[in-house]
């Protein structure tokens, strides 16, 4: 490779050498720096700041028109750009998030933030990924810096049996994945998603094959089920920060990969794939409806509903149109910010004695503490889809997609369960407005904390006013892919 | 004004009714109801400029790429339902801030919702947009939620606030459902477009769908039979919001969209059959609940579920007659049963006696209150001279002339006409007119004047209009029915009855509404009481319920494995399927696969020794051992690699496993492993099934996949370049050295940094041991 051209590579990477090189050096610099809680608190806020540097870049100076580098292997499209965005400041959420939490759990240590950045990193190609190397690569960044930020609280049972659980599945599906992949190569001639497309015109069995062990490894990824076992564990095992980061950033990143795979190299091959999707997405619509229903802990439950809304985004994938991409992609945006709201929520759940998590503990919030009651149910309505809430648009789309491509079904299916979920975001309401306060109050949650809940809270209406504008990021976005 | 305008001016007079109300104290009724009285005025500086049969469009794009734009409409139809909407609101905004007197903060939080709902309300009868009419259909869904369970320390008001809901918003999804396909059909959301193009949409194949839908929606929303349980329920809510939302104005939005649906789709079978036979049935059940019912709240509640079944019923009449009598008893029933609600709170709140069996005598206690209900009950009764009496005639003349339906009709009309004057009569004179049964009833408190005066209004423009029609028919009511019409609608209304037959069957209807009354104590005591309350009670939800809530639990039983090794089980488990999927048309290829593999037998001795190396792994005790048998595995695959024509790959296999096996032996041997409870794989069918379904699943897929074509593209590219461009005779040193020599460095590199660690762990463990 010619240094000129090697430039004009390096220079749409931008965003990706600043989380690498950031990353390096912060690990450096946390080694340097004097007491550990001093180490970790300024390794955040540097961590923090890089995510946005690398946010503003990819948003303000990414080149007109996107382009390729490493031979096809990296994608700058409008597609990506919209997705690294959301990763990078999803990740600086959570970052803001784990904050004041690590410090008064005493779990505050500069190598934190640094995975963070890492998995980010690996996000960050994942949504770029133009052959299956790039996939892969990206993928595993990311998950390992996964495997060791669910078991970051080791001295804790219950995470390090989280951590070991997702670990053991984690490297089964790449296991999956990778045999996939290797396969896709061996009968496609390529690893480049353009090759594969065209050999993906005229399928053969290696090729079918392939693919069903690439999407069992993705499918693990977003915790769609069947493959979703992992979710509820480690939600509940990890640290509470960790688990926010986990239902936001990763889960976008990988359904942004499954659906450049599966429109971009498997495109031809739709039919095959479809019905694959339809079912991951009633068996997870299912599983995260009926499962969440009984859950006593706030976490577990927050884990069978992120299941269950992999499970409506899928039934919009499954509509494999233009319209479906961007409709999946205005849904997990929407999402993000609902979850990362109901985390930050979670969060504020502090009593004198330390951290409580039963779904009973939010008895009575909305006397002890209205402003957060409030917050919290914009935003699990706004999760659940309700109307007039800007989740609900997400849904709409999503379902609107289905109903186009002729799965009227599935749609209505996806409604009955979304019905249902509705219930128990409701159950979770009915508590915070009318139940008695049991248990002391809440401590006041830290300002960086109280701040995210409040945003986002607002979002969930204000938003409603921006719908129009997103729709026209979203499918600017989805036109790079769909079209 | 335009109508955007007047959902945007509620909305913020919800927004800041909370701090308002706290600085005004007792004043915020009065300061609050200032803005709906204000909506209500602008709205009727309108009718000038809204002739019969014009209607006001506003359209803001909002989401051109789905056609999705805020339209707003305003017609005849939608102004009166306006004008009910803030009327009636500013008299409930009045009559909470006195309700709530006791409690500064429970007024503020009230007001505010009360306002948020007329938001809401306003902004479904306003909009054209059918995506923008749900959006607001479902917020008065949600905002009723938390009206009914406003009184939280009852645990009846929760239950009956989640029942609502689930019933309500459950049927909104139906709705929405109905909306999309619509939407779908038609190719747009606008209301007025879809209604201009009723004839084709009725011929599309989703019509059917579309119309079931929406009924559900439309059904759950004004309480009908199956849907109807929740209202009665729902009068847990504090007695303004029944007043409103639970009788006035939110239940009548599923009549309010049948209508709108009526003036397109009217004709058709499937849309009118549905709506008289399932409004006649909620109206015979009503009927005979209400005469079982011993609440004062209870009864006004099922008479207003028998109202609202009239009003469902009207819809469905086709033809003009049905519209002009639908509109006549919205109106009518809007004055008086929101006055009776009234009236009902203020016994209530005075007395703290919801029985109305108990109730009695009150005449001189609450003297305004007691002439509003008496005015309210009249009008109810159908007497002449009162906006209800010309309504029963109305409703009678569109029942009689009901063509083949007309038996029907009849049945259901005198018997609820009946039953409704037999409540209007209980409803006014047992309370205040009648023997208290159980001596004197103790007052709490007098009478307010925020709680008496609202209803007394109310009963005396029922009088008002009843007297003097001209005005209120003419510009208000005649116009709405127009626009539901279609075409202008003639109709002379005067104050005196007309006399004929209708008029004696009125008579005949006062008299056995009064008999009614009369038996009333004997009927609600009679013992079969506890059974009818169950049976039209929630029986149905309550089983529904139920089974979600087993349902859950046996989801969670499935789910909640915990054990890792199920996990890993239902992992492979599924993926052994979905490849035997994929792998269904594909059997010529693999019984021609099998057929063409030559026999090879120093193979069959590799594939020996893996399979004894698998079974030494599966079944051996210590987990040494195990890792000694997966590594026989690894080698006998490096073996077959070599045997195959890859040397290279076969030379870094044994690298591989060699390597990994030294590292994890040197891990396992520092920790101190308790031998496991290792259970033999013969007593674990399920893991023996997995793996074995595992294995046999990719080996057909390989025997399947080993039919295809070699391609070639890749081993003579390297072949050729190898020598041309490389200059090297062997193709594997070339390709390792020079095409992928990044490849090659990055190995040597993971190589290297896997030896330190191994060097680190076992250096360590010699130091121990010295």
């Amino acid at each position: 490779m010619t240094g000129p051209a090697l430039l004009a590579d390096l220079s749409l990477i931008i965003p990706e050498l600043i989380l690498a090189v950031g990353a390096m050096g912060l690990l450096l610099a946390g080694v340097f720096i004097k007491g550990e809680e001093t180490a970790a608190r300024l390794v955040s806020l540097a961590a923090m700041a890089l995510l946005i540097l690398a946010a503003g870049v990819a948003v303000f100076l990414a080149p007109q028109g996107g382009g390729t580098a490493f031979f096809g292997a990296f994608v700058l499209d409008s597609f990506s750009l919209y997705a690294k965005a959301v990763v990078y400041l999803a990740a600086a959420i959570a970052l803001v998030l784990a904050g004041h939490y690590l410090r008064t759990e005493r779990l505050a240590r500069f190598e934190f933030p640094v995975l963070i950045l890492l998995a980010t990193l690996g996000m960050s190609v994942m949504v770029s990924a133009g052959d299956l190397i790039a996939l892969y690569l990206g993928l595993e960044l990311q998950s390992l810096a996964l495997y060791i930020l669910a078991a970051f609280n080791r001295d804790s049972l219950r995470a390090s049996e989280a951590g070991l659980k997702y670990f053991v599945l984690g490297a089964l599906s790449s296991g999956l994945l990778l045999y996939g992949a290797s396969l896709v190569y061996g009968f496609a001639g390529s690893t480049e998603f353009g090759a594969i497309a065209l050999a993906a015109e005229n399928p053969s069995v290696g090729l079918v094959f392939g693919l069903v062990f690439v999407v069992s490894g993705l499918a693990f990824k977003i915790s769609a089920a069947p493959f979703h076992m992992w979710t509820p564990d480690v939600y509940e095992g990890a640290p509470t920060p960790v688990a926010a980061f986990f239902a936001t950033a990763p889960k976008l990143a990988a359904m942004v990969l499954l659906i450049r795979v599966l429109m971009e190299p498997f495109g031809a091959m739709a039919d095959q794939w479809q019905q694959i999707t339809i079912i991951l997405a009633i068996l997870s619509m299912g599983i995260g409806a009926l499962g969440a229903l009984l859950q006593t802990n706030i976490k577990r439950l927050m884990a069978y509903s992120s299941i269950g809304n992999m499970g409506y985004a899928l039934v919009g994938l499954s509509a494999a149109s233009e319209a479906a991409v961007w409709a999946v992609l205005l849904y997990m945006t929407l999402y993000v910010i609902g979850v990362a709201g109901a985390f930050g929520v979670i969060l504020s759940m502090r009593r004198a004695e330390g951290m409580v998590e039963r779904i009973e503990d939010l008895a009575g919030l909305s006397k002890s503490r209205p402003g957060l009651a409030l917050a919290f149910t914009g935003l699990l309505l706004s999760i659940g889809g309700m109307p007039f809430l800007v989740g609900f648009f997400g849904k709409l789309f999503v379902f609107y997609a289905a109903v186009q491509a002729g799965l009227v079904w599935l749609a209505v299916i996806g409604g009955l369960f979304s019905a249902i979920s509705i219930a128990y975001y409701l159950m979770i309401l009915k508590r915070v407005w009318f139940d008695e306060p049991t248990g002391g109050e809440f401590i006041n949650p830290p300002a960086s904390v109280a701040i995210i809940t409040r945003v986002t809270g607002i979002a969930t209406v204000g938003l409603l006013l921006l719908v129009p504008f997103m729709l026209t990021r979203v499918i600017e976005a989805g036109s790079a892919i769909g079209g | 004004m335009s109508p955007v305008w007047f959902v945007i001016i509620a909305g913020v007079s919800a927004l800041i009714a909370a701090p308002v109300t706290r600085a005004a104290g007792r004043f915020a009724g009065p300061l609050l109801a200032l803005v709906p009285a204000f909506l209500f005025v602008s709205l009727l500086m309108q009718l000038p400029d809204l002739p019969v049969g014009t209607a006001i469009l506003q359209s803001i794009e909002w989401v051109p790429a789905y056609g999705v734009s805020l339209g707003f409409r305003l017609d005849g139809f939608s102004l009166l339902f306006s004008l009910l909407i803030t009327g009636i609101g500013t008299l409930v905004v009045i009559y909470a801030g006195s309700y709530f007197s006791d409690d500064a903060k429970d007024r503020g939080r009230f007001l505010g919702f009360i306002l948020l709902f007329m938001t809401a309300m306003l902004g479904t009868v306003l909009a054209d947009d059918l995506i923008m009419l749900f959006i607001f259909w479902e917020m008065t869904s949600l905002v009723s939620f938390f009206l009914i369970g406003f009184k939280h320390e009852d645990a009846k008001a929760r239950k009956a606030a989640l029942q609502s809901l689930v019933v309500t918003a459950g049927g909104g999804l139906a709705l929405l459902g109905g909306i999309i396909i619509l939407g779908l059909t038609a190719g747009t959301f606008s209301l007025t477009e879809i209604t201009a193009q009723a004839p084709q949409i009725a011929t599309s194949p989703a019509f059917p769908a579309i119309i079931v839908l929406v009924l559900i929606g439309c059904f759950t929303k004004s309480a009908q039979f199956p849907f109807h349980f929740w209202l009665p329920n729902a009068m847990a809510a504090p007695t303004p919001a029944s007043a409103y939302l639970h009788s006035a104005t939110m239940v009548k939005l599923g009549v309010y969209l049948l209508a709108r649906f009526d003036t397109g789709f009217g004709e058709y079978l499937i849309f009118y059959a549905p709506l008289m036979i399932f409004g006649g049935i909620t109206m015979l059940i009503s009927a005979y609940a209400v005469m079982r019912s011993t609440g004062f709240k209870a009864v006004l509640a099922w008479s207003t579920v028998c109202s609202l079944a009239t009003l469902v019923l009207l819809v469905g009449v086709p033809g003009e007659a049905g519209v002009k009598a639908m509109i006549g008893f919205l109106v009518a029933h809007a004055l008086y049963k929101a006055a009776l609600f009234f009236a009902a709170g203020q016994v209530i709140h005075s007395t703290h006696q919801y029985e109305l069996a108990r109730l009695g005598g009150l005449r001189f206690k609450l003297p305004i209150t007691a002439i509003a209900s008496l005015l309210a009950a009249i009008s109810m009764a159908g007497v002449p001279f009162f906006l209800g009496y010309k309504a029963k005639d109305l409703f009678l003349t569109a029942a009689f002339d009901g063509g083949s339906w007309g038996m029907w009709l009849t049945v259901v009309a005198l018997a609820s006409s009946a039953v409704m004057t037999a409540v209007a009569g209980l409803a006014a004179l047992k309370p205040f007119f009648l023997k208290p049964p159980y001596g004197e009833v103790k007052l709490y408190h007098n009478e307010y004047y925020g709680m008496a005066l609202p209803p007394l209004a109310l009963g005396l423009l029922g009088l008002a209009i009843g007297v003097m029609p001209a005005p209120a028919w003419n510009s208000v009511l005649i116009p709405a029915m127009s626009a539901l019409y279609g075409s202008t609608i003639a109709l002379e209304v005067h104050a005196a009855p007309s006399l004929g037959l209708k008029f004696l069957i009125t008579l005949a209807l006062l008299a056995s509404g009064a008999a009614l009354v009369w038996f009333w104590n004997r009927l609600y005591r009679d013992p079969d009481n506890v059974k009818a309350n169950v049976v039209f009670a929630d029986l149905g939800y309550g089983a529904v319920m139920g089974w979600l809530d087993r349902a859950g639990q046996v989801t969670a039983r499935l789910l909640q494995m915990l054990s890792l090794r199920t996990y890993i089980a239902v992992t492979l488990g599924v993926s052994t399927l979905a490849l035997l999927l994929a792998l269904t048309g594909f059997s010529a290829d693999m019984i021609s696969a099998a057929a063409a593999e030559p026999v090879r037998p120093y193979m069959a001795v590799v594939l020996v020794l893996t399979l004894i190396g698998a079974a030494v792994a599966a079944f051996a005790r210590s987990v040494l051992i195990s890792i000694l048998g997966v590594g026989i595995v690894g080698y006998t695959m490096a073996v077959v690699f070599l045997l195959n024509g890859a040397p290279d790959v076969a030379f870094t296999q044994f690298t591989v496993e060699t390597l990994s096996i030294v590292i994890l032996l040197a891990v396992l041997l520092r920790l101190s492993l308790k031998p496991a409870p290792q259970q033999s794989l013969l007593k674990r069918p399920l893991a023996l099934a997995v793996s074995a379904g595992f294995g046999i699943a990719v080996g057909l897929g390989v025997l399947a996949m080993s039919v295809l074509p070699f391609d070639r593209r890749l081993s003579d590219f390297f072949g050729e370049a190898s020598y041309l461009e490389a200059q090297g005779h062997n193709v594997v040193n070339v390709i390792l050295v020079d095409f992928r020599a990044l490849d090659t460095l990055g190995e040597i590199a993971v190589v290297a940094f896997a030896t330190l660690c191994v060097w680190a762990l076992l250096r360590r463990r010699v130091k121990k041991e010295g």
